[in-house]
Parts: structure tokens; C-alpha cells; sequence
């Protein structure tokens, strides 16, 4: 087996709140191999974007706390590397694309001289090489008329191209790992489709590694070789991608894979997990999905139950995993 | 225009724009095509326009001189020679006016200046160092704000009186005074924007493509201010002409012999001036205020010219 292009090793980080420390990601620990598409699910705030965003090194400084566990990218921690080491990575090796891509192009400035920042950043072309190069990639990402595009303000495209535009700009100096966060949200259906086209061919072909955070496990289906299912900071079940879905282990999957629509089929309401997501701030010191979870017993009750298994993960005392001697003590709260 | 100051890559944009068939037009230029269609606030640029050419080149044409005082020709009503009369010295009215036109235009402009580049460097800093910077330049800037600026100027000019400079140079310490009082509500402003604009998603887009501090704040960040600056720009002259005027007409801005709008409206003051003879204080008054009104309104059509939420086609 080939060396983990990422290897997130028990990621634990929390933030300073006004209830104490919200504890954000617990544990965290997954592979993202060379060339590989990893797909995260959860509901918004179960520490997927957080995930995302430590590994670029972009947690605010002062509000973010790492309380354990490392990042390796090839081999290196992350966490620990300089920030201009670090600054120097991103953009260049680690390229993130965003879930609104008409806020996150410069409003005042063309399309050209955003696209171009990179590849004189990393690349150290000369700008009149640059813009050449640049104009190329848009033409690459299935832009025509990419000439005049360059001196275009993001104001006068539509979403689909600016996100397009965005892909451009992270594949520019052909990055190792692309992470999209939520990339297809903001956009129409037609378009969101065309978009994980692009984004997969673009994988394949320069053998780059996708993270996708989405919460729609249609675009995981489609997309991702392996899935990561997180609630309330926490990997409750990760494993290749069909075996997930076709037979989810913890009954939080089993909960988002029932709440989904189902074409051509008629139900009079579609489900819905019941409950809501616990308080970061004050997760109880047993399973955090225990208050909404249909099959939780006092046992439930008494531990946290830890990621068991091997290739097929999840963290359930139910799943068939046979982890019941695994209970967890219940983790001392991290000090203020 | 501005903001191709601010380009990240306006050498680049020189080189090949040219080369290439289409151009698209800036956000400013769009704007301004924007105001172009604003037919008031255009007028009022055209007045303001016309206002500064003939303060500018109207008394080259005047038979008159400032300082020629005429002891027979005191007080007099407008007539065929003094088209708005003369003063108590016998001075030709519409002169002065003109005269005090480019006086007040010129604390106007420099003081804006002044006021702006200040402001918009102690924002600018304050909100993007944040932290104890932040705290330091915003303290500072909240006690000058919460002291009524009229009395502080007044305390201010007449320390200017009993330090006795010359009419010519306390022009400057006029003007000097304004922006210091000014600076400190534009820095706030400038502030609340590079903080609003610090935390979109294309700034830490840029943070993403690992571009340097220098770049992101130069390249990215200021030219998203410059619609702002404009109008605090424009705003802020009227502001200056406002507080001369209110400062030289209780004698403590610009002093005689120099003339301003504000020192010729002293002549208000006496009564029997204010009753009999409108016409030596009824001119500056209607300069002073066309010129507010018509900065203020052309200010009013810039911010809803550079309003990035208005649609452009």
C-alpha cells in the first residue's frame, strides 16, 4: 500500500466561545491517498468545513485551538510547519474552492489579474507568460471566448462560470490535493452536475486528490471513492463509498441515506432524523447521537463508543463491529 | 483610474489591453457612466465646475483689485460699475467674492486632502492590524469625536489669533486644524469597511492561494475602498467649506485682509448692515450655500453610482 498523500492522525481542535470551548473536531483520523476523491458528509456544524479549513492552516488564530493530533501531508505535519512554509503550500500543492464562488472572486478586479496571482506567486512566471498560461486554463475548464474573459469582472458571469473560474485558479499550479468545499450548493441543479464532471475529469487526469465536503449524499455517490460520515465533530462511520451507502453501519447514516428523496417514488413526507444537533459546547459524556437515535439503549448511555473496524469504520455500540469492549471512559473536559 | 493605482497588476493590464480586441469597463467607469445618467448630480458638477473656473479666472478679468479701497464709493448698492456693490472699504463685492472663492475652495480641497489621506491611513491600519493598534487609533479617534467640534475649534482658532501668524500662513493652519478634526470620523469609517471587507470569502480566497500579506492588502483589499473614498472624498469638502465658513465668520478662520465666504458674511453681524445692505452679505451666503448643496448632492449621486448592490448591465 502506497504512502497516505494526507493522514489526518486524531485531529482534535476546539474554539473559545462565549459557553466555554466548543470542542469542534474530535478525533479525527482518515486517509486521503494520491489521486483519491474522500467525500465528507454531516449536517452544517459537524466540523466538516473546520476540517477542511485546519488543513490549510486558515482557523483564526486566536479563536481556533488545536488540542491534539497532527496533519501529515507527505509525510509532514502541517500543524507544525512555519506559516510561510505553509503559505507556500497553499495555493501551490493544497488548492481549496469554495461554496459561493460570486463572493469569493475580488469584486474590483478582472478575472485576468485573479488568475493570475498564483501562478506568479508559486510558479514565479513573468505576468505576460502568466496571463498566456492563464488564459489557457480558462479554455481548459470549458470557458470559451477565455480572451475576453480575462478582462471581465466577476459582476458580469454567471455562477457556473465563476466557479469554473475558481477551479481554474486552484488547479493553476497543479495542486496534489484539490479540497471543495461544498462546491455545487449555490449553483442550479443543471450546472451542479456539469461542475462535479469537470472537477473529476480534472482529478483524473492530473492525478490529484479531492476532498468534497457536501452534505448531499447524491454527489458523494457520484463522486467519491471513499466517505467520511461526521456528526458533532466526530467520524461516526467512514469506508469505501458504495459499501457506505448500500449498508451503513451507524444509524446516523442510515438516517441521512433514508431523509433523501427518492425520484419517482411518491411518500407522503420524506424522513427526517428527529432531534437536533447537540451543542458543541456541551456534549454529553456519552454518544452525542444517543437523544435522536431510534435504536439507543441504556447502554447507549454509558460511553462514548469508539471508531472500530478496519477498512469499514463506524462508531456505533450496534453496528455489528464487535467494539462493545471498546467503550471509551468519558473524556475529561479540555482545560479553558 | 483610481483603483488602477491599487492594481495588483496595472503594469500588466498596460501591456495587454491593447492588445486585445475587447475591453471591458472598470467597476469605476461603469460608475461613472452610472452618474452620467444622475442629471442632477451632473448639473451640480457642472456648477461646481463653472463655480471653480471663475473663482479661478473671474478676477483676471476684474477691474477691480482687492485691496483697492475707495473712501468715496463706501457701502454702495450694486450699479453698473460694482456689480454687487461695495463693503465699508469701498472694495469691489464681486471681486472679493471671487477672491474669497478660492480661498475657501482651496481649505476645501486641501483639507480634504489632509483629512482623507490621515483618516484613511489610521482606518485602514487600525482595521486591519486590529488589536492594540486597533484600540489606540479608535480611543483616540472616539475622545476627538465626543468633543463638540464647533468649540474646539474655536478654542483652537484663537490660539491660532494669539499666536499671531500672518493672514497669508494661517490659511494653512486653518486648514491644518480642519483635517485633524476631520480625520478622526473618516478613519472610523475607512475602519468599519476594512473590517467588513477583511472577512469576505475572496479575501481569504486569496489567504488560499498563499499570496503574501503585501499583495493581499494592496492588491486585493484597498482598491474595494476606493468607491467609499470617493464619496467620503466629496462629502468631505463640503464638510471644510462648512467649518471655514462657521469658523471665519466668528473671526477665528481666515482673517482680513484675506477674504473667505465666511469672513464676508461678518458683515451679518451688524445690524444695520443685516437690515439695509443684503447685498454685502446676501453673495457669500448663496456662494456658501450653492456650493455645500451641490457637493453634497453630487456626493449623494457618486454613493448610488458606486453602489456595488445596484445592478450594472
Amino acid at each position: 500500500m502506497s504512502q497516505p498523500l494526507v493522514r489526518f492522525n486524531q485531529l482534535s481542535l476546539s474554539f473559545a466561545s462565549e459557553q466555554g470551548r466548543v470542542r469542534a473536531v474530535q478525533d479525527v483520523s482518515f486517509d486521503v491517498m494520491p489521486g483519491q476523491t474522500v467525500g465528507i458528509v454531516g449536517e452544517s456544524g459537524c466540523g466538516k468545513s473546520v476540517t477542511a479549513m485546519s488543513l490549510m492552516g486558515l482557523l483564526p488564530p486566536q479563536a481556533a485551538r488545536i488540542d491534539g493530533g497532527e496533519i501529515l501531508f507527505e509525510g509532514q505535519n502541517l500543524l507544525a510547519l512555519r506559516p510561510s512554509r505553509m503559505a507556500d503550500l497553499r495555493g501551490n500543492q493544497l488548492a481549496m474552492i469554495f461554496q459561493e464562488p460570486m463572493s469569493a472572486l475580488n469584486p474590483v478586479l478582472t478575472i485576468g489579474e485573479q488568475l493570475v496571482e498564483p501562478l506568479i506567486r508559486h510558479l514565479g512566471d513573468s505576468p505576460k507568460a502568466a496571463w498566456t498560461k492563464a488564459t489557457a486554463l480558462l479554455s481548459e475548464v470549458g470557458l470559451a471566448r477565455a480572451d475576453s474573459l480575462m478582462n471581465s469582472y466577476p459582476h458580469q458571469l454567471s455562477g457556473g462560470m465563476l466557479q469554473r473560474v475558481m477551479i481554474a485558479m486552484a488547479l493553476s499550479c497543479k495542486p496534489k490535493l484539490l479540497i471543495a468545499d461544498e462546491p455545487t450548493t449555490a449553483l442550479d441543479v443543471t450546472v451542479q452536475a456539469q461542475i462535479l464532471t469537470l472537477l473529476r475529469e480534472q482529478a483524473q487526469r492530473q492525478q490529484m486528490a479531492l476532498m468534497l465536503i457536501t452534505h448531499d449524499l447524491g454527489v458523494i455517490a457520484q463522486m467519491a471513492d471513499h466517505v467520511v460520515v461526521m456528526y458533532a465533530g466526530k467520524i461516526v462511520e467512514q469506508g469505501p463509498t458504495a459499501d457506505v451507502l448500500r449498508n451503513p453501519l451507524h444509524p446516523y447514516t442510515q438516517g441521512l441515506i433514508a431523509s433523501r428523496p427518492v425520484p419517482g417514488e411518491r411518500r407522503r413526507r420524506l424522513y427526517s432524523i428527529p432531534g437536533q444537533v447537540p451543542d458543541l459546547a456541551a456534549l454529553p459524556p456519552y454518544c452525542a447521537f444517543t437523544e435522536r437515535c431510534a435504536r439507543a439503549t441504556d447502554r447507549c448511555r454509558e460511553g462514548i463508543p469508539l471508531l472500530a473496524g478496519n477498512t469499514r469504520q463506524a462508531a456505533c455500540f450496534f453496528s455489528g463491529l464487535a467494539q462493545s469492549e471498546l467503550t471509551a471512559v468519558p473524556q475529561p473536559e479540555p482545560q479553558q | 483610474m483610481l483603483s488602477s493605482l491599487f492594481s495588483s497588476q496595472r503594469r500588466l493590464r498596460k501591456a495587454q489591453i491593447p492588445a486585445l480586441a475587447q475591453v471591458t469597463p472598470s467597476p469605476l467607469h461603469q460608475a461613472w457612466t452610472a452618474l452620467r445618467r444622475n442629471r442632477l448630480a451632473m448639473f451640480c458638477l457642472m456648477l461646481l465646475v463653472v463655480m471653480g473656473l471663475w473663482c479661478i479666472f473671474g478676477p483676471m478679468f476684474s477691474p477691480w483689485r482687492d485691496e483697492a479701497t475707495d473712501a468715496l464709493m463706501i457701502n454702495k448698492a450694486p450699479n453698473d460699475q460694482h456689480w454687487l456693490g461695495t463693503d465699508f472699504l469701498g472694495r469691489d463685492i464681486y471681486t472679493r467674492l471671487l477672491l474669497a472663492g478660492r480661498i475657501s475652495l482651496i481649505i476645501g480641497l486641501l483639507t480634504m486632502l489632509l483629512s482623507v489621506t490621515l483618516g484613511y491611513l489610521l482606518g485602514a491600519l487600525s482595521g486591519y492590524a486590529g488589536g492594540m493598534t486597533d484600540k489606540i487609533v479608535m480611543r483616540f479617534a472616539d475622545l476627538m469625536m465626543t468633543i463638540p467640534s464647533l468649540p474646539l475649534l474655536i478654542v483652537m482658532g484663537a490660539m491660532l489669533s494669539e499666536l499671531d501668524f500672518s493672514p497669508d500662513s494661517r490659511v494653512y493652519m486653518v486648514i491644518i486644524m480642519l483635517s485633524l478634526l476631520e480625520a478622526p470620523k473618516l478613519a472610523r469609517l475607512v475602519r468599519g469597511q476594512i473590517l467588513s471587507l477583511r472577512e469576505r470569502d475572496f479575501m481569504l480566497a486569496t489567504q488560499v492561494l498563499g499570496l503574501s500579506s503585501r499583495r493581499r492588502i494592496f492588491g486585493h483589499l484597498l482598491p474595494n475602498t476606493v468607491p467609499i473614498l470617493v464619496v467620503m472624498a466629496t462629502m468631505a469638502v463640503a464638510n471644510a467649506i462648512l467649518s471655514e465658513s462657521a469658523l471665519s465668520y466668528l473671526g477665528l478662520g481666515v482673517v482680513p485682509p484675506m477674504a473667505s465666504w465666511g469672513n464676508m458674511m461678518d458683515a451679518a453681524n451688524s445690524l444695520i448692515d443685516f437690515q439695509r445692505r443684503p447685498w454685502l452679505w446676501m453673495p457669500p451666503g448663496i456662494a456658501i450655500f450653492l456650493t455645500v448643496v451641490a457637493i453634497n448632492v453630487l456626493g449623494d449621486g457618486l454613493r448610488d453610482a458606486l453602489d456595488p448592490k445596484m445592478k450594472r448591465g
